[in-house]
């Protein structure tokens, strides 16, 4: 089946600083495709180079097997994009804000309806500055769908959100798959990607430094489990590195992470810890999730950039050029 | 492309009227201005300005409050404020054009404006009988040559400067000086002859010299040096915001 996405050794760096290098992959029809990393990896200035909106050094992007420079107006009446860095005026209406976008599209989709698939019809009248944080993003994913489509980019949509409107978030992207748009998503919250996207690309430093489906990406990992606890006092990692089974010790603060591997090693790590005398709590032993596969592929540990661990809600950092990504509402 | 352009235009107008600033400076002070002169000093006849009323002389001169206006704050911020904020970046991503965006976005600023003046010259001619008596079409002919060029001044406005904050500041370093040596505080003829000079410097002047010969019925050899430095301030300010502005911060 012919991809409706295609990414091919793509390259863009700003200056010194490389965003993307050598990145490669392929969106088959009708899936979610989601770009993990943290703050800073990539994500968004490949998103920003399949939508045309910047200029690749090298390397090949096809939507839709056009080339979004050369045919970008052809590509953009058939993609549906949300931006990270993108406000609307203050003082439009939401209506007003739909309709209007509904206007640039030869197609041009049904505004009301666009308003009620994302619940938002009955606040027409109200202005931008009105809305709160999940509203005005379910405001930006009807402007991305007001045309029906074929291709949804959402990016980091939703950063800064409390955890009913990411739910909601969530569960607006499924019902844009279930239509048969395809879909891909940045995200720095590996939970999201976890429970949204058929695969997944971690991406880290401008590259990908895996690409599959999640499942698959964590059985990678082998029967790696991790343990984690809270220590208080002096605590001496290489007593844990030495236990058979062990694959790696790391430390977050004062939270300590073992990752073990075959059977009954575990419990060999709490046994350990309890004999050293060392006080400690809240202990725990996980099943690995894509955070560790992020772990195991780059060598570094996720909150490495100084974003939250999990579900933090601190706003996108923004692609390395140093644009900020919490973007200013302007009139 | 028609219909973009046109509910996009609707769109701009509406956000133009709901934006108070805007609207007192280009629409509000200029006709209140003028009836502050009306009532403070009539419309009698001053040897000074070749025997023509205080007000039938000075309506061209309040104009220049409009001309400035909109090229040193309304158009710049309004570009700025939405390039700031990324909803141009947004526009960018679907098959919107940006010429049809800037065509609309001239035509809302350009009817501001011309709707500014309009009532100015209303509430002159009516309320306070002032007349010029130059043919209708001339009038609007260098009002809106005037308001186009300053027009594109603020385009090239625009392209100059990093981002919106930065529109007041520049903008009242500009206007203080250039409304001054324009006329529109006090007439220019009660001035010193050196300031009368450096007006000249000023293409606000020519703006109004351009408006008030019109104004008068004044032949068009007389007025085609102020029309010159019009026409030249439109063509070399849009070729320079045709050349540097950005469409991304």
């Amino acid at each position: 089946m012919n991809p409706v996405v295609t990414v091919a050794g793509l390259r863009k760096a700003y200056g010194d600083v490389t965003a993307a290098a050598d990145v490669t992959f392929d969106v088959a029809r009708g899936e979610v495709f989601g770009m993990v990393g943290p703050n800073g990896a990539g994500k968004t200035t490949i998103l920003e180079c399949v939508t045309g909106l910047r200029r690749p050094d090298a390397g090949r992007v096809r939507v839709l097997g056009l080339d979004p420079q050369r045919d970008r107006y052809a590509v953009r009446e058939r993609i549906g994009v949300q931006l990270q860095a993108a406000a609307l005026p203050d003082a439009l209406k939401v209506g007003e804000a739909v309709a209007l976008f509904a206007s640039f599209y030869p197609r041009a989709g049904n505004p009301g309806r666009a308003l009620r698939r994302v619940g938002l019809d009955d606040r027409r009248r109200a202005r931008v500055s009105d809305l709160s944080g999940g509203q005005r993003q379910r405001l930006f994913i009807a402007l991305a769908l007001v045309h029906e489509p074929e291709v949804v980019l959402l990016d980091e949509l939703t950063t800064g959100l409390d955890p009913q409107a990411r739910r909601d978030a969530w569960a607006l992207v499924r019902e844009i798959r279930e239509r048969g748009a395809t879909v891909i998503l940045t995200t720095h919250f590996m939970e999201e990607a976890e429970r949204l996207c058929d695969r997944v690309a971690i991406v880290d430093h401008g590259r990908v430094v895996a690409l599959d489906t999640v499942g698959r990406l964590i059985a990678s990992l082998g029967e790696e489990r991790r343990v984690t606890f809270v220590h208080e006092g002096a605590f001496d990692e290489g007593s844990m590195r030495g236990l058979p089974g062990v694959v790696r010790v790391e430390r977050l603060g004062d939270r300590v992470i073992v990752s073990v591997r075959g059977v009954g090693t575990a419990g060999r790590v709490t046994t350990a810890l309890e004999e050293s005398g060392v006080a400690f709590d809240e202990l725990r032993v996980e099943r690995p999730t894509l955070e560790d596969v992020f772990l195991a592929r780059t060598g570094s540990a996720w909150s490495g950039d100084g974003a939250p661990p999990r579900g933090g809600a601190r706003p996108g950092g923004g692609v390395p050029d140093g644009r900020p990504a919490a973007a200013p509402r302007g009139p | 492309m028609m219909r973009a352009f046109r509910s996009l235009a609707w769109v701009l107008a509406k956000l133009a009227l709901r934006e108070p600033l805007a609207v007192f400076f280009t629409l509000v002070l200029p006709a209140a201005l003028v009836a502050l002169f009306g009532f403070s000093f009539g419309n009698a006849p001053v040897p000074l300005q070749e025997g023509r009323g205080t007000l039938d002389h000075q309506l061209p001169a309040i104009a220049a409050w409009v001309f400035a206006m909109t090229g040193l704050f309304t158009v710049p911020m309004a570009l700025l404020g939405r390039r700031d904020a990324g909803t141009l970046r947004r526009f960018q991503v679907t098959p919107l054009r940006p010429t049809t965006y800037l065509a609309a976005d001239v035509v809302v600023h350009l009817g501001q404006a011309l709707l500014g003046l309009a009532l100015l010259f209303a509430v002159g001619a009516w309320v306070f009988g002032a007349r010029g008596g130059g043919q209708p079409l001339a009038i609007v002919g260098a009002a809106v040559l005037d308001v186009v060029a300053f027009l594109a001044f603020g385009y090239a406005l625009a392209a100059l400067l990093p981002n919106a904050r930065a529109v007041p500041v520049v903008g009242n370093v500009l206007a203080v000086p250039m409304l001054f040596l324009s006329g529109a505080t006090a007439p220019l003829e009660v001035m010193p002859a050196a300031v009368q000079r450096s007006a000249q410097l000023n293409p606000l002047y020519h703006a109004v010299t351009l408006l008030r010969g019109a104004w008068f019925g004044e032949p068009w050899g007389v007025l085609a040096a102020s029309a010159a430095v019009v026409a030249g301030l439109l063509v070399f300010a849009a070729a320079f915001a045709a050349w540097r502005f950005r469409w991304d911060p």
